[in-house]
C-alpha cells in the first residue's frame, strides 16, 4: 500500500475568500496510492480547503505541493496540468450538452481526438449504465447518473489524484455503495490516489485508509481510518448521528 | 387571400436576417453574461460597410459579407480587451455603461465618416423578382433568408463540432465547471465576443440592401434584437429563431393591415409581443427547457 515518500502536501494552508480566513493552518498530505477521507461538520472548510488547492479560493499563507512541485495558488488548468483530478461539491455537468460532450470537456486541453475517443470509451466502462445515456443532454440524467458522469469527467485526463468533494451528496444508499465500491477497485487496480470529502463519516473513514476530522478551518484529528472510528471521542464529537 | 400569403411570405423572408441580427447579443450574454448595448451600433457599422464598398468598389454585399464579418470580428475582439474584459467581475452596470458609451462614440464616429442621411445599398438587382404560385418573390429577400440562414448553419456547426464553439457553450452553461476542465476563459471571452460582432456586422451588411439605416438606427435595432432574445429563451438557437420568425411575421402583419401607423410601428412590436409572451410562456416562446438548460 501507501509509501512513504510525499505526494500531495499541504503545508500551514491559510486562505478563503478575501476578508477572513476560512482556513487557520491547514497540514494534511496524501501519499501515492493512498485513499485519504476529510470529514467534520458543515461549513468547516473543506470545500473551502479543496478550492485553495485549484486555484478557486485565495491563498493567504502556507503551500500546497504536489510530487514535490509547489502548486500553491495555481490557477484550475495549471492544476490540471499537474495531473490532479477535480470533483467539485456542486453540480459541474454541463447541462445542455450531452454525455458524450461533457466527456469530451474532461479532455478539453488534449487536442487529440482520437486518444480523447479511446478514453470516453474506457470511462464508460466504469459506470456502464452511462454508455446507453451518452447521445443525452446531461441535465435530463438523474442525481447518481450526474455524478456518475462528473466522477468519470474528472478522470478523463488521467490524473494521478483526484479531489473529490462529497461524492456521493445526493445518492441513494446503493448508489453511494456502488461509487465507493468503484474508487476502492480504481485505487486497488491502478493505484490512483484519492483525497475525499465526506458527510457520512462512518462511510468515508470506511472507504479510506487515514482520514482528517476538520473543524472550525482547523485540523482537529487525524489518523489511520480504522482507528477514528473506533476513537471515542471523535466518535462522539464529530458524527454520534452517524454511527 | 394572396395579400395575405404575400404578406406572409414578406414576414418569412426576414425571419433569418432577425435570427442573425440576435444571435451576437445571444452569445456575448450567454458566454460572459453581458449585455451589450452597442448591440445596435455595430449592425448599423456592417450596414455601412457594405454600402461603402458597393459605393467605392461595386462589391455585391452578399459577397463583401464574409470581409465585412472578418472586419466586425476584429474589432469585436478589440472591444473585448479594451472595454468587456477590464471589467468583468465588477457590478454589471459597469459593463452597461461601458457599452453604452461605445455606442455613443460609434454613433458619432459613424456620423463623421458617413454623413447623417439616411442610406440603403442600392444593389442592381434591388427590384427583380420572380412569380411563385401567385405571391411575387423578391430576389432580393430570397438571398436574404438563404444567406442569413447559412451563416446560422454556419454558426451551429461551429458551436457544436468544434473546440472552441464547444467551449463557449460550456462556459455559458456553467462558467465554473468550465474554468474546472481547464477552459481558459480570457480566450473564450475574446473569441465569442469577436464571433458574436462579426455575425453582428453580417447581419448588417444583409440588411443594408433592405432597409434604409443612418448613424443613429442603431438603439431601436437593440431593443428589437433584445426583445427577441427575451423571447427565445436566452441561449438556445432554436428559440431565436421561433422568436425571429414571430417578430418578423407580426412586423409585417401589423405593417400591412394596420392602417397609418402600421409600418411606423418597428421596435415597439417587437416589445409587445415579448410582453405579451412572457405573460403567457415565462419561459419564451422555446418553453422553460432552454432557460432550465442555462443554469
Ligand atoms: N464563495 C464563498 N464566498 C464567501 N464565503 C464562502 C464561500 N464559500 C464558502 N464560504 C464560507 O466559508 C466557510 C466554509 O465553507 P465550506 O464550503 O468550505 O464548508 P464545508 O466544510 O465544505 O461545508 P459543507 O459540509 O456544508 O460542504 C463557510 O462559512 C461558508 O459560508
Ligand atoms: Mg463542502
Amino acid at each position: 500500500m501507501a509509501t512513504e515518500e510525499p505526494f500531495l502536501q499541504v503545508t500551514d494552508l491559510h486562505g478563503g475568500y478575501g476578508g477572513l480566513d476560512v482556513l487557520q493552518g491547514i497540514d494534511i498530505e496524501v501519499r501515492p496510492a493512498e485513499v485519504v477521507c476529510i470529514v467534520g461538520p458543515n461549513g468547516s472548510g473543506k470545500s473551502t480547503l479543496f478550492k485553495a488547492i485549484y486555484g478557486l479560493a485565495q491563498v493567504t499563507a502556507g503551500r500546497v505541493s504536489f510530487k514535490g512541485k509547489d502548486i500553491t495558488g495555481l490557477a484550475p488548468e495549471a492544476v490540471l496540468h499537474s495531473r490532479i483530478g477535480i470533483v467539485p461539491q456542486l453540480a459541474t455537468v454541463f447541462p445542455g450538452m450531452t454525455v458524450q460532450e461533457n466527456l469530451e470537456m474532461g479532455m478539453y486541453t488534449v487536442r487529440d481526438k482520437a486518444r480523447v475517443r479511446q478514453r470516453i470509451e474506457e470511462m464508460l466502462d466504469l459506470f456502464p449504465h452511462l454508455r446507453d445515456l451518452r447521445s443525452r443532454p446531461a441535465g435530463v440524467l438523474s442525481g447518481g447518473e450526474r455524478r456518475a458522469l462528473e466522477i468519470i469527467r474528472a478522470l478523463m485526463l488521467e490524473p494521478e489524484l483526484v479531489l473529490m468533494d462529497e461524492p456521493s451528496a445526493g445518492l441513494s444508499p446503493a448508489l453511494t455503495a456502488e461509487v465507493f465500491e468503484r474508487i476502492g477497485e480504481l485505487n486497488a487496480a491502478t493505484g490512483l490516489a484519492f483525497l475525499l470529502i465526506e458527510q457520512n463519516a462512518k462511510q468515508g473513514l470506511q472507504a479510506s485508509h487515514r482520514a482528517y476530522v476538520m473543524e472550525m478551518g482547523r485540523v482537529r484529528h487525524t489518523g489511520p481510518s480504522s482507528q477514528l472510528l473506533e476513537d471515542e471521542t471523535v466518535r462522539k464529537a464529530f458524527f454520534p448521528a452517524a454511527l | 387571400m394572396d395579400y395575405f400569403f404575400q404578406v406572409t411570405l414578406n414576414g418569412l423572408m426576414l425571419c433569418g436576417l432577425y435570427a442573425l441580427m440576435a444571435q451576437g447579443l445571444a452569445l456575448i450574454w450567454g458566454v460572459l453574461k453581458v449585455v451589450n448595448l452597442a448591440h445596435g451600433e455595430f449592425i448599423v457599422l456592417g450596414a455601412f460597410l457594405a454600402w461603402w464598398g458597393f459605393g467605392e468598389f461595386g462589391w455585391d454585399p452578399y459577397l463583401a459579407a464574409p470581409l465585412i464579418g472578418l472586419v466586425g470580428a476584429g474589432l469585436g475582439w478589440l472591444v473585448s480587451r479594451a472595454v468587456v474584459l477590464p471589467l468583468l467581475g465588477q457590478h454589471f452596470l459597469m459593463t452597461l455603461l461601458a457599452t453604452f458609451g461605445l455606442a455613443i462614440v460609434m454613433q458619432s464616429l459613424m456620423t463623421l465618416t458617413f454623413g447623417s442621411s439616411a442610406r440603403v445599398t442600392d444593389v442592381p438587382y434591388a427590384a427583380t423578382g420572380f412569380g411563385v404560385l401567385g405571391v411575387r418573390v423578391p430576389l432580393i429577400g430570397a438571398v436574404n433568408a438563404v444567406a442569413a440562414f447559412s451563416v446560422l448553419g454556419l454558426l451551429w456547426l461551429f458551436l457544436h463540432r468544434t473546440r472552441p464553439g464547444k467551449a463557449m457553450r460550456a462556459v455559458s452553461e456553467n462558467q465554473e465547471a468550465g474554468r474546472l476542465v481547464g477552459i481558459d476563459l480570457k480566450k473564450v471571452y475574446g473569441l465569442a465576443v469577436a464571433v458574436a460582432i462579426g455575425l453582428t456586422t453580417v447581419s448588417g451588411a444583409l440588411l443594408s440592401s433592405i432597409e434604409p439605416f443612418y448613424p443613429f438606427a442603431g438603439p431601436p435595432l437593440t431593443l428589437k434584437v433584445f426583445a427577441i432574445v427575451a423571447l427565445g429563451g436566452l441561449g438556445s438557437m432554436r428559440g431565436i429563431v421561433l422568436a425571429a420568425a414571430l417578430v418578423a411575421l407580426t412586423e409585417s402583419y401589423v405593417g400591412a393591415y394596420v392602417p397609418e401607423i402600421g409600418t411606423g410601428l418597428g421596435a415597439a412590436v417587437a416589445f409587445i409581443l415579448l410582453v405579451v409572451v412572457l405573460a403567457l410562456r415565462p419561459g419564451g416562446v422555446a418553453g422553460a427547457r432552454a432557460t432550465a438548460g442555462h443554469a
